[in-house]
C-alpha cells in the first residue's frame, strides 16, 4: 500500500500533522472494520442476493464480533487520549464459565487449524458470576488465548483453567492460560505489557501482531481492580494469569 | 436521469459497497481514488453531490473540501463527509468548512447515506 507507506513516511519525518501516529494507527484498525460492518449489513438487507437463514444468523454473530471490535479499538483510542479515565465501563454480572466457553469458540478454528491439543480445565465448584464489563473481560481472555495460540507450534498443546480464590481481601477469580510455546526472552519481560512492544522472537517468526494485546489486557484488568502477571521460559512457553475480585451487586 | 454521485474513497472494498448500494437506489455512481483526483473529477463532472473521505492520500479529504469551496464554479456541489475520523474537532471542522453533513463509518448505516443524498437531493 505505497500510499500509507509513504504518509507514514512523513510523519516519520517529523512533519508537522494535524493526526498523530496513535490516532492514525486506530484509525488504520478501524478502516477493515468499518468495510466489514457495512458489507455484513449489506448481506443480511439483501443487496448481494438472498441468505438463507443459517447463513443470517451467522452473519450476525460476526456483526456482534466486529462492533465489539470496533468499540475495543474506540476505547483504546480514548485510553490514549484521555488515559485510563478515558473507558467507559459497563457493570453486569458475568457469567465466567459461559464467556471463557465462547471466547475459546472463536479461537477453535486456528486452534484446529494448527492442530493444537486445548486442555479447558474447569473448577468442580460453581464459578460465582461477578461483577464486570462483560464485553472487556471478555477481550482480555480472548487476547490472551490468541497470543497463546499464535505463539504455540503445530501440534503443541495450551491449558487453560479458572477459578475461585479467597483470601483476606475477598474473593478473586483467578484465569489462566499456559503454552509451551516460544516463550519470552529473559531480558524483554519487563517491557512485556507496554504498548507496541513486540519481542525480538516473534518479530525474527513473522508472526503478526500490533504488539497492543497485552497493553490492553493490563488497562483492562487493572481498570477491574485485577492484577495479570506471567511466568515465561525462552523456547518453554509462558503462562499468563490475571485475578479480578469477585464483586457482588451493590 | 440519474444523479451523479462522486465518491472520493480510497479503499477499493468500502467504493465497491457504495457503489453497490447507490445503484441499488438508482444513482450513477463516479470515482475517485485520491485527493487529487477527487478534485479534478469534482471539477470536471461537477456531480450532484460528493461523498468525501478525509484520510486520503495525496490530498486529504480536508484539503479536497477547501479547494472546492473556494471555486465558485463548484462550491454550491453538497459534500457529505463519511470518515472514520469521529472526534468531536474533526466533525466541526468538517461542518465549518462547508460540509452539509458528517457520518463517521465505525458508527453509520449506510442506508442513512442514501436517505440524506436522496433528502439534499430533493430540495435542490
Amino acid at each position: 500500500m505505497p500510499e500509507r507507506i509513504s504518509r507514514k513516511s512523513k510523519i516519520k519525518a517529523g512533519k508537522k500533522t494535524e493526526i498523530d501516529l496513535i490516532s492514525l494507527a486506530v484509525h488504520q484498525l478501524e478502516r477493515p472494520l468499518s468495510a466489514i460492518n457495512v458489507s455484513l449489513k449489506m448481506l443480511l438487507e439483501g443487496d448481494f442476493g438472498s441468505v438463507t437463514k443459517e447463513q443470517r444468523h451467522i452473519i450476525r454473530k460476526i456483526l456482534e464480533r466486529n462492533k465489539a471490535m470496533i468499540f475495543l479499538v474506540n476505547d483504546f483510542f480514548n485510553v490514549e487520549k484521555f488515559g485510563s479515565k478515558g473507558l467507559v465501563y459497563k457493570w453486569t454480572m458475568v457469567d465466567i464459565e459461559k464467556l471463557v466457553g465462547s471466547v475459546v469458540k472463536l479461537a477453535q478454528e486456528e486452534i484446529s487449524n494448527k492442530k493444537i491439543r486445548l486442555e479447558l480445565e474447569k473448577t468442580r465448584i460453581k464459578m460465582p458470576k461477578i461483577m464486570a464489563d462483560e464485553e472487556k473481560i471478555g477481550v482480555a481472555i480472548q487476547n490472551l488465548i490468541d497470543n497463546a495460540v499464535k505463539y504455540t507450534p503445530p501440534g503443541g498443546k495450551i491449558k487453560i483453567s479458572y477459578r475461585v480464590k479467597g483470601g483476606e481481601k475477598g474473593s478473586r477469580v483467578e484465569f489462566k492460560v499456559q503454552d509451551y510455546g516460544i516463550g519470552i526472552p529473559e531480558d524483554q519481560k519487563k517491557d512485556l505489557f507496554t504498548k507496541f512492544f513486540r519481542g525480538r522472537n516473534v518479530v525474527k517468526m513473522n508472526i503478526v501482531g500490533s504488539g497492543l494485546g497485552l497493553c490492553i489486557v493490563k488497562s483492562i484488568i487493572e481498570g477491574h481492580r485485577g492484577k495479570v502477571w506471567f511466568k515465561s521460559k525462552d523456547n518453554q512457553g509462558s503462562t499468563f494469569f490475571f485475578t479480578i475480585p469477585v464483586r457482588q451487586k451493590d | 436521469m440519474a444523479k451523479n454521485i462522486l465518491v472520493i474513497e480510497d479503499d477499493d472494498f468500502f467504493r465497491e459497497l457504495l457503489r453497490k448500494k447507490l445503484s441499488l437506489n438508482d444513482f450513477n455512481v463516479l470515482e475517485a481514488v485520491d485527493g487529487e483526483d477527487g478534485i479534478k473529477a469534482v471539477k470536471e463532472k461537477k456531480p450532484d453531490l460528493v461523498i468525501l473521505d478525509l484520510l486520503l492520500p495525496n490530498v486529504d479529504g480536508f484539503e479536497v473540501l477547501s479547494q472546492v469551496k473556494i471555486d465558485s464554479a463548484v462550491a454550491s456541489i453538497p459534500i457529505i463527509i463519511l470518515s472514520n475520523l469521529g472526534q468531536q474537532e474533526d466533525i466541526e471542522r468538517g461542518l465549518k468548512m462547508g460540509a452539509i453533513d458528517y457520518l463517521v463509518k465505525s458508527q453509520f448505516d449506510i442506508n442513512q447515506v442514501v436517505d440524506k443524498i436522496k433528502n439534499v437531493l430533493e430540495k435542490k
